[in-house]
């Protein structure tokens, strides 16, 4: 009973070895003797040693497995989520969830979580950080992390025999000690714990500020947290700038008197303007769209009916003109043209006429098709209303492409399922109207976010 | 451990009785090339199957050649010591550089230089004409120009590996570690050389295939496809080594777990880089570039784009990604025999549908896979020169490289 005694107060018992070889088969003999609770230490990772002790094959692989396998749902999810399901929206003519497009982002994510969970799940499994070690006391044991090589036997092993021990470890070595139980107080300090409290209530102001920010509203000005991101100093083209530019200002000079920029030239009035040559030509500033360009009564300008000499209609230009309208017009207009787009759609949802918003317009309507060509043309170039021009990013080919291809939606909408224009065989469906998607007033009442039908 | 490793005497290592197998193979390359040209005649097409059939064969012997010669320069340069066991494998290898170097300018600079399009429709002066494209290309793609670059590509590959074999075996004799210093030193340089002129190999041989088409990552590809296929090959020819006895307690179970290890490496290199070519041009959707996915993807070649997607990827990462598959000998050589047959139809799918493209009325998509009998015995003829030649390069020398300093290390190897 004294043995157990004595238990109490011990550690283990530690012997010191000089070289990897004797280390290896004293490993062994304890591997043999059937013990479990003891570590071998060594300056350098010794090959072989986890034959010689005995260790089972880790299962990290398989959490890593079974991690990284997470991170590819997690990322296609992920992707699937916010562009096909919660917020469609169209990007460069591609479908709305194309897995080409998802690849980098899935493979990204199997790295993260693979990589993330080979790190901790090692330092887990190895019971790391592991703060204090009983051994760590023992004056001799410090030189192991240079020149010698150790092996402790616990004395919580349950097969633990001090004398065994000793003749099992002692065949190789002539340096064996027993290593004291460490009986310092193991509750962490009161500091520790007051400084753990503070750190963690304040780890929760940045998380109560984005809060507030998210769901209150504020009269100030909003905060920049790095202005000179938000207001560059950088110069684009032909803007005024008051210091580090020409003496008039500029930041760009101008061409040379009587001569004009390659494909600047704007010679062809129907093609370029949507007027009939050498008439006035319209541009934003002046054009008013309350009264349709007309001044007292008077047209002011000679819009063009059809489509200019350069343009030939045919089935590539209305295949050319779906794809540029599903790209820059179909998010606002919708794909059928009567303007329930994705960000109609939303607008719709969230109410945006009280800050403002105006509904874009359906394209079916009598006012739609009584412009002009040359008029449709103008409102892509340069726009109207609320509705931004479009002539910096489309070719005045393809704007004219798109006018064909509203034509063309304008017409197949006017078919009627019982008029009989309908060729044999085709489904006829309404195309849905804004009326369909309005809020009424009811559902106002009812509850403060409706949700779009 | 360290005490108990045995240097292996020399007299044990020497693989001998190789001339005959030598021989025997290069009789069959022989008659496989022999029988490649006559069905090549006998088809009537004016040698394009033939053309296309040999420059598969020669791709797929010449990219293991140059995975040879890439890994022993890559040991050089990383002072790697786990390697040195089956180094002199791939020095052997290298050896093939000659009759490659033969056997590209036979079948395909000859052709170009007589103006016959067997392989490369741009060597026919009237395809060019009609290819905008293709005409601005002639101060690069032209038959003299192709000539001077091949000479130029196989000088450099035969004076490198000349150089590092040479030094390799001069070593077994004088155990001299300043030799492994100096191959150390020159094999940066060298595997800059090697990167640019595999690349612009790459380009000639293989891209020029559809002349209109480019992509600045296809010598990444192909290298991916070589090196993935020499890794397969040796650890083949080291267990074959091992069981005729010159390697046996030589090479362990941890070197074939390392070259394992690679070969699953590049299994997702090769992946990698492939989906970044496409991915790149299926995103930015200009027709110049997706025309050659175009007609892989959408057609008659649809079928084996997705076994090359499933068989080059998806099965061989799982099925390499177990460590207990690479530490058995009997289950990895599966997995290389099937790694090289899927880098043959890898080349396939790169090569063929260019066979029908750029003839007139000839529409890749619509004409599918045709494998025959001329695709396997231009792999026997081009296959048994380099057997011939990697045979030839072994027999009466050691296996291994005895001279090493860090041979001791190597044979005492172990991953963790």
């Amino acid at each position: 009973m004294s043995e157990s005694k004595s238990n109490e107060d011990l550690h283990g018992v530690v012997a010191y070895y000089d070289d990897v070889d004797s280390v290896m088969a004293a490993a062994r003999r304890v591997r043999d003797a059937g013990y479990k609770k003891w570590d071998t230490y060594a300056p350098f990772p010794v090959h072989g040693i986890d034959e010689a002790m005995g260790t089972r094959p880790t299962i990290l692989p398989w959490i890593v497995l079974g991690m990284g396998l997470t991170g590819m749902t997690v990322g296609l999810l992920l992707q699937w989520w916010t562009n096909a399901y919660q917020y469609v929206f169209m990007i460069s003519g591609k479908p709305d969830w194309s897995l080409p497009a998802n690849i980098p982002v899935t493979f990204e994510l199997i790295i993260l979580f693979s990589a993330y969970t080979a790190f901790f799940a090692m330092l887990g499994l190895n019971k790391l950080p592991h703060l204090s070690n009983p051994l760590h006391k023992l004056e001799k044991f410090g030189r192991i992390t240079s020149d010698r090589f150790a092996i402790c036997v616990q004395a919580a092993d349950p097969n633990f025999d001090a004398a065994r021990v000793r003749s099992i470890l002692g065949a190789g070595s002539n340096d064996l000690e027993d290593c004291p139980a460490d009986t310092s107080p193991n509750a962490l300090p009161l500091w520790f714990h007051g400084n753990m409290a503070l750190m963690t209530c304040l780890s929760f102001i940045p998380l109560a500020v984005a809060f507030k920010g998210r769901f209150a509203t504020s009269e100030k000005p909003r905060y920049h947290v790095w202005p000179d991101m938000d207001w560059q100093r950088k110069r684009k083209t032909q803007t005024a700038w008051e210091w580090e530019a020409f003496d008039d200002g500029r930041t760009m000079r101008l061409p040379v008197e009587g001569t004009i920029a390659r494909g600047e030239l704007r010679d062809d009035f129907e093609f370029y303007y949507g007027v009939a040559q050498g008439t006035s030509v319209p541009d934003r500033v002046t054009y008013d769209a309350g009264t349709m360009g007309e001044v007292d009564g008077q047209q002011v300008y000679e819009w063009l009916q059809g489509f200019p000499a350069a343009v030939v209609v045919d089935e590539a230009l209305l295949d050319r003109g779906r794809q540029r309208y599903g790209i820059y017009c179909s998010v606002c207009h919708g794909a059928q043209g009567n303007g329930l787009g994705a960000v109609a759609l939303r607008a719709n949802e969230i109410q945006a006429e009280q800050w403002g918003w105006i509904q874009p317009k359906a394209l079916h309507t009598d006012n739609a098709k009584n412009y002009a060509n040359g008029e449709l043309f103008h409102i892509v170039s340069q726009g109207i209303s609320s509705m931004k021009g479009y002539g910096a990013q489309i070719v005045p080919q393809d704007r004219w492409a798109i006018v064909a291809y509203v034509r063309a939606l304008q017409a197949t909408q006017a078919l009627d399922a019982q008029s009989g224009d309908l060729p044999p065989g085709v489904e006829f469906e309404d195309v849905p109207t804004v009326d369909d998607f309005r809020i009424s007033e009811a559902d106002l009442g009812s509850s403060d976010r409706p949700e779009a039908r | 451990m360290h005490g108990q490793i045995e240097l292996p005497k020399r007299d044990q290592v020497i693989v001998r009785d190789l001339a005959k197998p030598a021989t025997i193979a290069l009789g069959v390359g022989v008659v496989g090339l022999l029988a490649t040209a006559g069905l090549g005649v006998a088809a009537g097409d004016e040698m394009l199957r033939f053309g296309h059939a040999m420059l598969i064969g020669i791709l797929f012997f010449l990219s293991i050649t140059l995975g040879a010669l890439f890994f022993t320069l890559l040991q050089h340069v990383t002072s790697a010591g786990w390697s040195v066991v089956v180094r002199r494998i791939a020095e052997a290898m290298t050896a093939a550089f000659p009759v490659m170097g033969l056997l590209v300018l036979a079948f395909l600079v000859l052709p170009v230089l007589m103006g016959k399009p067997w392989t490369y429709d741009w060597a026919d002066s009237a395809f060019v004409d009609g290819h905008e494209l293709v005409k601005h290309k002639a101060g690069y793609l032209n038959a003299g120009f192709l000539l001077v670059r091949v000479l130029l590509y196989f000088a450099i590959w035969i004076g490198i590996s000349r150089f590092f074999a040479g030094q390799s075996l001069a070593q077994d004799d004088d155990q001299d570690p300043n030799r492994t210093l100096k191959m150390q030193r020159r094999s940066g340089i060298c595997l800059i050389l090697f990167g640019v002129s595999l690349t612009f190999c790459c380009f000639d041989l293989m891209m020029s295939l559809n002349a209109e088409w480019f992509s600045t990552m296809y010598g990444v590809y192909f290298f991916a496809g070589c090196f993935w296929s020499f890794l397969a090959t040796l650890a083949l020819s080291s267990m074959w080594l091992e069981k005729r006895g010159q390697l046996k307690n030589v090479v362990t179970v941890e070197h074939y777990h390392d070259i394992g290890k690679l070969l699953f490496a590049f299994t997702f290199f090769w992946s990698y880089v492939a989906f970044s070519q496409f991915m790149l041009y299926w995103y930015a959707d200009i027709p110049e570039e997706t025309h050659w996915f175009h007609y892989r993807i959408w057609g008659s070649w649809t079928g084996a784009s997705m076994l090359l997607l499933v068989g080059h990827f998806l099965i061989p990462f799982l099925g390499l990604l177990s460590r207990h598959v690479k530490r058995r000998r009997n289950v990895l050589a599966a997995w290389c025999v099937y790694c090289l047959v899927f880098h043959y139809v890898d080349l396939y799918w790169n090569v063929m549908p260019e066979m029908v493209n750029g003839q007139p009325g000839g529409n890749p998509a619509e004409v599918g896979p045709a494998f025959g009998l001329i695709e396997v015995t231009a792999m026997i003829g081009v296959g048994g020169l380099f057997a011939f030649a990697f045979l030839k390069r072994l027999d009466g020398k050691p296996a291994l490289a005895i001279g090493d300093p860090r041979l001791s290390e190597s044979l005492a190897f172990q991953n963790i």
